[in-house]
């Protein structure tokens, strides 16, 4: 299990109403985490995966940081996520 | 028959809808145009008025929408039938209602998702 | 149906010894040459404004400079204002709103203001003149105040204004020109050069209209500037959250990254629950009336009005809450009760005082507080400390500092000022260049901005090369874009703490924001591609004004523009040593994320990539002769030659 801490920047908190939250998690990539945090903030994969090239939407970013790492702009969804990471959704 | 419809709340006071307005006949932009936005002393409202039943004399969108609504950042103005004008007004007053975000843009202007249930009372944040 | 042409600038020029005005044609050749707005007020700068000329005297001219763009739907409203500052540099900042558009419409596009007026007046511009009228009703009040009594004098909700408030009528460092109520800019010393000449305001009302040259190519152009920039197709991380929320959502994203100022910038981190008190989100739920925007902005809410809630300000209103308020108010003074926040920017915006100064030397003078350099009966008995809980104390110092009274008179000089006075090491926690306060980009954690804020012309001006952080790489072929000229690798290039292709990504930025600041154009648009292809900005302005250009023509006038302002300053006594950065961001590391220190030979790596790439020479950073010749700019290289010589020796 992963624990993570997911913060939710303008547009984002506006679709999943919330700021920030520690969200508990089986996935390992960016990828599996946005799939499964849909189910819970509907809209969450159409915002931030292209349906025709499966990559980052242009108009989004995500940042992320291993734990004690600094949290910095990821291009691929499948980055692997960790335990005490933190994801940061714009 | 469709009409340009007018949320005050909404406009934030660019005046595209004026200027465009303006340039349509002769391509010369001012401020003479079928609409004009006013702004009482304070800066702070912004009011179109209108004298147009949006039958532009050479729109400049392709679908011929009426050009000020067509670039009309915001949604404050909008273009429809008068049922369809009711439930887009009704629209725009819930959605205000659910997410601050409609304080300044119509949802219909806001082409990605958000969280349309009941109003949460608080934004939610955890404590570290 | 009453319409002027777009391709001839006019000039009014107004002598405030004298009471003379007269209204000129510029050559028409400078459209094409420095294209308006910055290009052409750094034009006549030069040109009129003589080195040693004293800049708070009446041989200093103050400048607005409208543009072609002016009036149509990619001007958004902006203006040039540019003079000597009393700093020594030229000094040039840009405003939007609605003033520029009513100028033009007025058939008038620069206003050059020389002289000094015995007593306060204002200029009220219409039909092509102007009448310099009795401002002593006016002189003293505040900004929020002075436009509403001149609404009511006039009784046209729609006559367009510019004014100073109190601080720049006391001469306070840094001080700015407001307009639209809460729109500023010139704070580089425009402010404090208008209150000197005992100008209170500018007011304008045109009804010309402006004929484009070419309506359909226009119409053609704008389309493709609305794809780049709407919501629904701009491919742009930026847009949806520029366009709506603002700029205040960074403190979160950077309050985590080590790209926060805090605590005068000692530390670059700050509590993520603090970051949201004053985060955009907040802001956009308790505290926004209603969205706000300049003259045609394509965007729904860049600027917002917002009014306190509750509590004991309950009902303050103001507006404009960007990405600076929440930092020099907010993490730089380690505040976060968004209310002081709110207050302390709108006070700032009512005096007429400039943010970064206020937010700075309060930071600095905090930090000398804690340090011992600063005692109680310094500070008239307020426990200045970051994070001070004194709201009240804090709110009435920033008035002391507009109306220079107690402690307000050393913090009216600016830090760097201010810090020489107190002594005892002061100046290692003041954090300027230029003798002008920084802005809250990190410079440790991204060397494009320490490079760009120790050569900015005017002292820190990140609008000079916005935006600090990267464009999407993918939006553009490596092919493409040297056709565009963007011979750089971007990724590289916008690798945070690598010195490496900083000097020629500068380079490109600072020439093309160059070209969009004298269209004029918004910098804050430049999303999409339009930060790297300008062909759409390009063909707005043929469009505009039938002045036919090619590419590199174009860009041309950007670097024009650029090196006018070089040499400005290098007649001044300017030379590489002056482009620098502070004492922190040179000598500490950034604790926790452990960012080392922009040191001198990283800067001059930079600074050496950064002026071989421009033409200028390394040792001194003067243009050299070649490349002033190559531009066009043969009487800059002529005048320089005197300068030129005396590095020499």
């Amino acid at each position: 299990m992963k624990e993570l801490e997911l913060q939710y920047v303008g547009p984002i908190a506006t679709l999943a109403n919330l700021l920030a939250e520690r969200y508990t998690t089986q996935t390992a990539t960016l990828r599996a985490l946005i799939k499964e945090l849909d189910a819970r903030h509907p809209g969450l994969l159409q915002m931030f995966v292209n349906p025709q090239t499966g990559q980052l939407n242009l108009n989004t970013m995500i940042y992320y940081g291993d734990p004690g790492q600094i949290p910095a702009p990821v291009l691929n969804l499948d980055h692997p996520i960790q335990d005490g990471g933190t994801v940061t959704f714009w | 028959m469709k009409r340009i419809y007018v949320i005050e709340d909404l406009c934030n006071g660019c005046r595209l809808c004026q200027t465009f307005c303006s340039s349509l006949k002769q391509g010369v932009f001012s401020e003479q145009a079928r609409i004009w936005i006013l702004k009482p002393p304070g800066e702070e409202r912004d009011i179109p008025i209108l004298d147009c039943i949006g039958a532009c004399i050479r729109p400049i969108a392709e679908d011929g929408t009426p050009t000020c609504v067509s670039v009309c950042p915001t949604g404050a103005l909008y273009y429809a039938e008068a049922q369809q004008a009711v439930e887009l007004r009704l629209t725009w007053e819930t959605a205000r209602q659910l997410q601050p975000l409609f304080k300044v843009i119509a949802p219909w202007k806001w082409p990605f998702p958000w969280h349309t249930s009941e109003p949460a009372p608080e934004m939610e944040s955890p404590t570290r | 149906m009453n319409a002027r042409q777009n391709q001839i600038q006019t000039l009014l020029r107004v002598d405030l010894s004298s009471g003379k005005t007269r209204l000129e044609t510029l050559p028409t050749s400078w459209t094409a040459k420095y294209i308006g707005a910055r290009g052409i007020n750094a034009r006549l700068l030069f040109d009129e404004v003589n080195a040693g000329t004293d800049a708070l005297g009446p041989d200093n001219v103050l400048y607005f400079g409208t543009g072609p763009m002016d009036g149509l739907p990619i001007g958004n409203g902006r203006m040039s204002v540019a003079c000597k500052s009393p700093r020594g540099t030229i000094a040039e900042g840009s405003f939007g709103g609605f003033f520029g558009p009513e100028l033009r419409r007025a058939g008038v596009d620069y206003l050059a203001i020389s002289g000094q007026a015995e007593q306060p007046v204002y200029l009220y511009i219409h039909d092509g003149r102007v009448e310099i009228r009795d401002a002593s009703h006016l002189w003293g009040l505040t900004t929020d105040k002075t436009d509403a009594a001149l609404r009511r004098e006039f009784r046209d909700p729609d006559v367009q204004l510019r004014y100073i408030g109190p601080a720049a009528e006391n001469g306070v460092h840094s001080s700015v020109i407001m307009g639209n109520l809460n729109n500023s800019g010139g704070r580089a010393g425009c402010g404090e050069v208008m209150g000197n000449k005992k100008l209170k305001a500018l007011a304008v009302r045109g009804r010309q209209g402006i004929q484009v040259a070419d309506y359909d190519a226009f119409i053609d152009a704008y389309h493709l500037y609305r794809q780049r920039l709407d919501l629904a197709t701009s491919r742009d991380p930026w847009t949806p959250v520029w366009s709506t929320y603002g700029a205040p959502a960074l403190v979160r994203l950077f309050a985590g990254m080590g790209n926060l100022m805090t605590r005068n910038a000692q530390e670059m981190g700050w509590e993520a629950e603090k970051a949201q008190r004053i985060g955009a989100e907040i802001y956009l739920e308790k505290y926004v009336a209603k969205a706000k925007a300049c003259f045609n902005c394509p965007w729904p809410a860049c600027q917002k009005i917002h009014v306190i809630p509750q509590g004991e300000y309950q009902g303050f209103r103001g507006g404009n809450y960007w990405a600076g308020q929440p930092v020099v108010f907010g993490s730089l003074i380690d505040n976060d009760d968004l209310d002081l926040t709110l207050i302390l920017s709108g006070l700032c915006n009512r005096y007429g005082l400039d943010i970064f100064h206020v937010g700075f030397t309060l930071a600095w003078a905090m930090e000398c507080f804690e340090r011992g350099l600063l005692t109680l009966s310094d500070t008239d008995g307020l426990e200045l400390r970051f994070g001070c809980k004194d709201h009240a104390g804090l709110i009435d110092l920033v008035r002391k500092i507009a109306y220079r009274e107690g402690f307000g008179e050393l913090l009216a000089l600016g830090c760097e000022q201010a810090a020489r006075l107190v002594g005892g090491g002061a100046e290692k926690y003041c954090l300027s260049v230029k003798g002008q306060e920084i802005e809250a980009i990190a410079e440790r954690n991204m060397y494009m901005v320490a490079l760009g804020v120790a050569v900015s012309e005017v002292g820190p001006d990140h609008t000079r090369w916005y935006p600090p952080y990267p464009c999407n790489p993918d939006l553009i072929s490596r092919d493409e874009l040297l056709t565009l000229g963007v011979d750089l690798d971007l990724r590289k290039a916008f690798q945070g703490r690598n010195p490496e292709e900083k000097g020629k990504l500068l380079r490109w930025f600072s020439i093309s924001r160059a070209v969009v600041e004298s269209l004029p154009g918004c910098v804050f648009l430049v999303r999409d591609t339009l930060g790297l292809d300008m062909r759409p900005w390009q063909q707005l302005f043929q469009a505009a004004t039938g002045v036919q250009i090619d590419y590199e023509e174009f860009l041309r006038a950007g670097e024009r523009v650029l090196n006018l302002e070089r040499a400005f300053n290098v007649r001044e006594g300017y030379r590489r040593v002056d482009d620098r950065l502070p004492y922190r961001m040179s000598h500490e590391a950034v604790p926790h994320f452990n960012f080392p220190p922009v040191t001198q030979a990283v800067l001059d790596g930079m600074l050496d990539e950064y002026y071989t790439a421009n033409g200028w020479d390394l040792a001194t950073s003067i243009p050299k002769e070649q490349k002033l010749i190559e531009l066009g700019l043969e009487d800059v290289a002529f005048a320089l030659r005197g300068s030129t010589e005396e590095a020499k020796q």
